[in-house]
């Protein structure tokens, strides 16, 4: 993937400005469309440029998807690579999936709803554990990075099972 | 993506779908978890203490077709086996078993990485046993 800070011309870092990101979209975005173009060759550059740049804002708006593409420019691990969770949480996970299937037999919504706003709060603080190291790392020299990006790798691992209980939840 | 016709059957008939006694000493436990996609896996196993062998297994999976499917042929393997045996099944052998694409490779290796975890908490428990047990003889 190519590194969407890279492609949108913007300086790497998770605390990003908006609305300063959203122009530098549009005004590459009308720079490269391909009507601007009468070349087809000129046009399909222009076109391959355009899908790029669409995946990098799409890549940046996203606090999850921003922080992967951080990890990876910065050296951190990649999700397949260290699957590391903090102690107990796959139990957890496990249990909680017990109960909603529980819940869900027995047809007591409430009880899903509940868990459902339990997850969501989980995830939200885990964005937050992810944005606080993020945002520390950033000014700091590589060399330093390492131990916060590892703490940051156990933080963005737990969200996809919080992801799939709010999904359950839904039915 | 279709399913093999194996991963639907188990998938369809999940075999040894369940729960051992957590805290029997003959029983191990593995939960293991797979952050890209959220599945969730435990896999127990009971091991009868004077033979060595597996007496009988079960698993809880919340996760996709292929991990399930992955997950009750596991079981259905350990059973009969020593710990040894049942160590040495490799992931492979689930992807060629249930004739899984490259995506779901990932399924095999968690169900691969469970057996392990169950039998490292099972001989966790062991050695736990014969260090107190010793204690009381000396």
């Amino acid at each position: 993937m190519d590194d969407p800070f890279d492609v949108l011309g913007l300086e790497p870092r998770y605390d990003l400005d908006d609305r300063a990101m959203h122009r530098r979209y549009i005004e590459q975005g009308a720079a490269n469309h391909p009507d601007r173009f009468t070349d087809p060759l000129d046009q399909a550059d222009a076109a391959e440029r355009t899908a790029r740049l669409n995946e990098a804002y799409r890549v940046l708006k996203s606090p999850e998807l921003r922080a992967e593409a951080l990890m990876a420019r910065w050296g951190g691990s990649a999700k397949g690579d260290d699957k590391s969770l903090p102690p107990e949480l796959l139990m957890e996970v496990m249990e909680t999936r017990e109960s909603m299937e529980e819940a869900k037999a027995g047809g007591n919504q409430k009880k899903l709803d509940e868990i459902a706003r339990w997850a969501r709060d989980q995830r939200e603080e885990a964005l937050r554990g992810v944005a606080e190291l993020l945002t520390q790392a950033g000014p700091m020299p590589q060399a330093d990075r390492p131990p916060l990006l590892a703490r940051c790798r156990v933080s963005l691992n737990v969200l996809r099972y919080f992801d799939r209980m709010i999904d359950e939840a839904k039915g | 993506m279709a399913y093999s016709p194996k991963v639907i059957d188990h998938y369809e008939h999940p075999r040894n779908v369940g729960s051992l006694a957590k805290d029997d000493p003959a029983v191990g436990t593995g939960v293991v978890g797979a952050p890209e996609c959220g599945d969730v896996m435990k896999l127990q196993i009971k091991v009868d203490e004077k033979t060595g062998k597996i007496v009988d297994a079960k698993f809880k999976t919340f996760g996709c077709g292929s991990a399930i499917a992955s997950s009750s042929l596991a079981t259905e393997w350990v059973k009969g086996k020593t710990i040894d045996q049942a160590m040495a099944i490799k992931n492979t052998e689930i992807v060629q078993e249930l004739s899984l694409p490259p995506v779901k490779i990932h399924c095999s290796v968690l169900a691969e990485d469970a057996i392990k975890s169950a039998i490292a908490d099972y001989q966790k428990k062991a050695a736990a046993k014969k260090t107190e047990e010793q204690a009381v003889n000396a």
